[in-house]
């Protein structure tokens, strides 16, 4: 009698698994392929333009890149940090609220509302949140500024850091809550002392990746923190002038008509690569230690 | 008259009409010191009826063992008896549980009021995961303001030695809470909600994810505990209802078929069922 190894039909069966995984591995690689692309392509072509002037000196005129004078995109990066802490100061209660709403209240009257706002925001196209920065902000104020780039941004964010929240605190037990208030604690000190530290990794790394996406975006900034070739007399100018990012400023150099700019277009890619890459390494790591807790 | 009219109904369906046993049982057998009480006690899932017209004391220093077939309704009345339903989806609680003579589901009631007069353990241990083995034991006070230090560590002390775990773990105070061992745990969950000082402790299997050591660990402390409360405990286990209760509901189906005195419904019980769940025909 045949043993099982022999069998045909499980032959049959391992090659079609063999069939199935290698297809998985194919579509991975394809996933994969064009990221490396992009990244070994972006390094390739902007690190001639990274050197220390590149970290140091404000951009000017195209005439200090021509005239091979030091121009460097500090202001952009000084910017790109001030705008995005902005926006992640503005979001981060705001998203964080939604979360716990959401999840700690799942028979709020709100929540069908919410739910439906919350998604709309999220798949909303970016340049129109800028747009409505624009309206709220930029009008009132009467000035492009940092402030109304931060919230461009908030937008981007609050639908992203409310979802990963929800899905945090969903993730710890019930069984705490109602050990919580079986001590005759209130509710709202029931998330706030127990469920929310033990969801804290969840929680912060909602916060990072959303901080990474919205790095990354240049189309709400256009009309709002807008640009700036030179770094503010005075530190506030930052908050409330017109200010640098560097997706925006990646955009406008690369439709410069200057060669030396077009390579330092590709050197603030590598710096906005660079960082977003940073974050979401970061998320990863603390997602795989919350796991093995 | 009334008596032998009603010993007919019984003798026709079976079934007495619940209060009225509840009545009986107390007549017949002359308990005393109610603690608790609850009154026609129905809790519905929706349209789905988890328990129905419940009417059972709660004795002071006494443990009230709540036994019956799974899914017939035990830890539904347990939670009832101290709001804890109040958090469930589409649960709707009629009927009155009173706590010293108050209905504790009058709308002026704040169910966290009511939570810190009756405490109650889980069937799982859930330390607080985040917290030390002593802020696990006065998180009842510390999170609602009290920070006097010395209050907090006499507390901590008194409820770790009720709850026999103190000698355990008085080194390593200021390790987490989830270090410590399932048996371990469900003695830290019982000294967390003895901490809080409550009138009435309401216990849902608390042994039943235990090792058999553990469980009598667990068993001896409700012996101590009795002294002080008014224990009400939710077993599967009948050998262990036997053991540390003295008054028995056997619940089945949603209804409380039978309430009275541990060993005389053990040795005589007055319901067929009861005798058949007792005697290990179904259940």
């Amino acid at each position: 009698m045949k043993s099982f190894a022999e069998n045909k039909t499980l032959f049959q069966r391992n090659l079609w698994d063999r069939f199935m995984v290698g297809l998985l591995i194919v579509s991975t690689i394809l996933v994969m392929v064009p990221l490396l692309i992009i990244i070994g392509y972006v390094i390739i072509n902007g690190i001639s333009a990274l050197n220390w002037e590149f970290f140091t000196e404000e951009l000017g005129s195209p005439a200090r890149a021509m005239q091979g004078r030091p121009t460097g995109l500090v202001h952009t990066i000084i910017g790109t940090a001030v705008v995005d802490l902005l926006a992640l100061i503005i979001s981060a209660p705001v998203g964080l609220g939604a979360g716990i709403l959401l999840s700690e209240y799942p028979d709020h009257k709100l929540n069908p509302f919410l739910r439906i706002i919350n998604d709309t925001l999220n798949g909303m196209p970016a340049i129109l949140k800028g747009l409505l920065a624009f309206a709220l902000i930029v009008k009132p104020m009467g000035t492009f500024s940092g402030l109304s780039g931060g919230f461009a941004l908030a937008f981007v964010m609050i639908p992203i850091i409310a979802r990963s929240t929800e899905s945090a605190l969903m993730n710890i037990p019930w069984s705490i809550r109602e050990a919580g208030l079986a001590i005759g604690l209130p509710r709202w000190r029931v998330v706030l002392s127990t469920v929310m530290p033990a969801a804290k990794t969840g929680l912060v790394t909602g916060f990072l990746i959303s901080f990474a996406r919205a790095a990354g975006e240049a189309a709400p900034l256009m009309f709002t923190s807008f640009g700036n070739n030179y770094l503010p007399n005075h530190w506030t100018g930052m908050i409330f002038g017109p200010v640098d990012t560097l997706p925006q400023r990646l955009y406008s150099l690369a439709i410069s008509p200057y060669k030396e700019w077009h390579a330092m277009g590709w050197a603030a890619g590598i710096v906005l690569l660079v960082f977003v890459i940073t974050l979401f390494v970061t998320a990863r790591l603390l997602t795989r230690e919350n796991k093995y807790n | 008259m009334e008596i032998i009219l009603k010993k007919k109904k019984m003798a026709v369906t079976g079934l007495s009409d619940k209060s009225e046993r509840v009545k009986e049982g107390i007549q017949k057998n002359g308990f005393d010191g109610i603690r608790m009480e609850t009154r026609n006690l129905t809790v519905k899932y929706g349209r789905v009826t988890g328990v129905k017209e419940i009417s059972l004391p709660v004795y002071n220093e006494k443990v009230t063992a709540l036994i019956g077939p799974s899914g017939c309704g035990k830890t539904t009345f347990l939670r009832a008896l101290n709001r804890m339903h109040d958090l469930t989806r589409n649960a709707t609680v009629t009927g009155e549980v009173l706590l010293d003579g108050n209905n504790i589901y009058h709308p002026k009631v704040n169910p966290v009021t009511i939570r810190r007069k009756i405490g109650m353990v889980f069937q799982k241990p859930t330390p607080f995961p985040t917290m030390s083995i002593f802020n696990n034991v006065v998180a009842g006070l510390k999170l609602v303001g009290i920070r006097n230090k010395e209050l907090l560590n006499e507390v901590c002390e008194k409820a770790l030695k009720q709850a026999a775990l103190f000698d355990e773990v008085k080194d390593r105070l200021n390790s987490p809470g989830g270090s410590l061992s399932g048996g371990q745990q469900q003695r830290l969950s019982i000294a967390r909600a003895l901490a809080i000082e409550p009138e009435v402790l309401l216990m849902d299997e608390p042994t039943s994810s235990l090792d058999p050591q553990s469980s009598s660990r667990i068993e001896d402390l409700i012996h101590e505990l009795k002294k002080n409360y008014a224990i009400v405990i939710v077993t599967h286990n009948l050998q262990q209802a036997g053991r540390v209760s003295d008054n028995t509901g056997f619940f089945y189906l949603g209804e409380l078929i039978e309430f009275g005195e541990t060993e005389k419904m053990y040795t005589n019980p007055v319901n067929k069922r009861t005798e058949e769940y007792l005697t290990g025909k179904f259940g």
